[in-house]
């Protein structure tokens, strides 16, 4: 085992342990923490891979963003243990739905043909990212930021329509 | 510049050192690794140490400091001049029994004084204290300080819930409140930063820095301001530390920890303090260089120098300046600093545009802008008259102390039609009824601008919304 692999198992444990906690924690503060756990471990393997900046950008926006927001959306509303069975009817439905995408997924990934052993890294610069995003991938990006302004306006327009009442 | 070729003894840069033990263990036939963890332990050791005895050092000297500022002794028991009482202190944090509230969530209650460290320690990884002493130099090392920097959120609100306290929790989410706001300030700022320089990597920042020979404060003098604000908040330090407020919520989130847990949370707030202080340092004022100089005097001690008095702005404001309120303190962030952040990357767009086209006199140009940045800083700062011979507020001019003239300085002057109504003065201790009989507006704060002022006052009447 090259230190490599063992730097991955090293990281992958987290990932693993913290995708798990998240579903099967009682308590949702519980089961965002392990949330931030996962991505967070995540933002390694990028780092193990030599995307830095992907690995920064998911600390930034994952594990600081969005989760902080999940904590304070929580913190403003009453958090308690769940009672013991969070059960329905819907039981079969949902083992169908998740047996089929682990299915799908085991598929993909066996039947993929990978690129195999490389002892050369491509280091993707942060001028490259730039470059493409403005130039190659411009109407992507305009359409997300649409995406986002939509939402921002329609966060907006919610809070002000409360208040008027 | 460079001294890569120097010999281990030369100590005016320490990577020397440590190069030379790395090649040494390299010829030893080691493994490739080897060398590679070895300066990892020794960087992230000699971080700790360097940390650990700065923290020691200056809770003596911030208590003596702002004991001075407010008239009375401060610590002078224990040692000479009381200098072992921070020591003291520390092992009666240590030998205090740990307790855990019955109701507390054990596992979290004891896990966020650990983690709380974790991003205050982190930073200093990318942090070039000398040409060749820096951890990791990443090449998106300003996206690392933002991405790490707002980690300790997490180990806030940990510390704020598990304690299952009314006040922890308050202070927790006040915290969390406060950084989504200064964050996007922070990021602004930085972005302001970058742009001028057209690298992220700390050390390209240092170098353009040296190369040049003007630091980018004086080129950004807005983006400091920004950032030394948004690095007060983001450090919990009086004026800003209304996460602890003890007059309205105990402690904040730590109301419930004691004895050493309670030392960590401390000690980190010092290290953030320290962090912050590292990034003006590096970004704003030229890191370890010092025109020249750094050829004699070691680059580091250049840099914790420069360090340590930038830290002592912070002590300053503290024994001086009184708590903001919440809302004040929000309200700032989003009426009055966010879009100065925002007019201030138009105006270092313009600059950097102005700049870039001037091919041969790059270096005056640099020299004219910031000559232009000072002498208009200056004026506000003083509130002298306009050009139209308006004669400023005088109470202004009198109460030199308060946090809001030194905003102040940048919202003091006034406007001309362009920018009737468009006055910066988010944070008013006064009313708003007040504020308008005396409007002090901020012509010059855009004009400090130099060449993209126009378009950037556009931008900000927008902004505000100002239509009258």
């Amino acid at each position: 085992m090259t230190y490599e692999e063992v730097i991955f198992y090293v990281i992958a444990v987290p990932t693993v342990v913290g995708a798990i906690g998240v579903v099967t924690a009682r308590n949702v503060v519980h089961s965002a923490l392990f949330l931030i756990l996962s991505l967070l471990s995540v933002a390694g393997i990028f780092i193990l891979l030599s995307a830095e900046f992907l690995a920064i950008v998911q600390v930034l926006i994952y594990g600081g963003a969005v989760t902080i927001l999940v904590l304070f959306a929580m913190m403003l509303t009453r958090v308690r243990d769940l009672p013991a069975a969070l059960d329905g009817p819907q039981r079969p439905f949902a083992a169908l739905a998740a047996g089929a995408f682990m299915a799908v997924s085991i598929f993909s990934m066996v039947s993929t043909d990978w690129p195999g052993e490389t002892d050369k890294i491509n280091v993707i610069s942060i001028e490259q990212i730039g470059n493409d995003l403005f130039t190659t991938w411009a109407v992507p990006f305009e359409v997300a930021s649409l995406v986002l302004m939509v939402a921002l306006l329609g966060a907006i327009v919610l809070a002000r329509g409360e208040e008027g009442e | 510049m460079m001294r890569l070729d120097a010999d281990w003894y030369d100590f005016r840069d320490l990577g020397n050192t440590v190069g030379s033990l790395l090649e040494q263990i390299r010829d030893w036939g080691a493994p490739d690794w080897v060398p590679y963890v070895v300066s990892g332990l020794i960087g992230v050791l000699a971080i700790l140490l360097w940390t650990i005895l700065s923290v020691l050092a200056f809770i003596w000297i911030e208590r003596r400091v702002v004991g001075l500022m407010q008239n009375r002794i401060g610590p002078n028991r224990v040692g000479p001049n009381g200098l072992l009482q921070p020591v003291a202190d520390a092992l009666k944090l240590l030998f205090k029994e740990p307790i855990t509230t019955r109701d507390a969530d054990r596992i979290l209650f004891w896990l966020a004084p650990i983690v709380v460290f974790v991003p205050t320690i982190v930073v200093f990884a990318v942090i070039p204290f000398g040409e060749r002493m820096v951890l990791a130099d990443l090449n998106v090392g300003v996206l690392f300080l933002i991405a790490v920097g707002s980690l300790n959120t997490i180990a806030i609100f940990m510390a704020g819930w598990s304690s299952n306290n009314k006040y922890a929790l308050i202070g927790a989410m006040r915290t969390i409140a406060m950084l989504i706001s200064y964050e996007l300030i922070q990021v602004l700022v930085l972005l302001a930063a970058v742009l001028f320089v057209g690298s992220m990597r700390l050390g390209d920042i240092v170098a353009w820095q040296a190369d040049y020979g003007v630091w980018i404060l004086f080129l950004q003098p807005l983006g400091v301001l920004g950032y030394i604000v948004a690095g007060a908040v983001e450090m919990n330090r009086s004026p800003t530390d209304i996460a602890e407020a003890e007059s309205e919520i105990v402690a904040g989130y730590h109301t419930e920890y004691g004895g050493i847990k309670f030392g960590f949370f401390y000690q980190a707030e010092y290290l953030a303090g320290f962090a912050i202080a590292a990034v003006i340092v590096t970004l704003y004022m030229g890191g370890w260089t010092l025109w020249g100089l750094e050829e004699w005097v070691p680059g580091w001690l250049i840099f914790l120098g420069k360090l340590y008095g930038v830290f002592f702005i912070y002590i300053w404001s503290r024994g001086t300046l009184p708590r903001l309120r919440i809302d004040q303190l929000m309200a700032f962030a989003w009426k009055f600093l966010l879009p100065l952040s925002l007019v201030n990357v138009m105006i270092v767009g313009g600059e950097k545009l102005l700049w870039q086209e001037a091919h041969r006199h790059r270096r005056r140009v640099l020299f004219a802008l910031s000559y232009n940045n000072f002498v208009r800083t200056r004026r506000c700062r003083r509130a002298e008259p306009d050009s139209r011979g308006r004669v400023p507020d005088p109470e202004l001019r009198r109460s030199g102390r308060t946090l809001h003239n030194i905003i102040g300085g940048f919202h003091c002057c006034h406007a001309g039609p362009d920018l009737r109504g468009c006055r910066l003065s988010a944070y008013s201790v006064r009313d708003s009824a007040d504020a308008d009989r005396r409007p002090w507006e901020s012509r010059d704060v855009l004009a400090s601008a130099g060449p993209s002022a126009g378009a950037a006052r556009g931008v900000y009447a927008g902004i505000r919304g100002d239509r009258h």
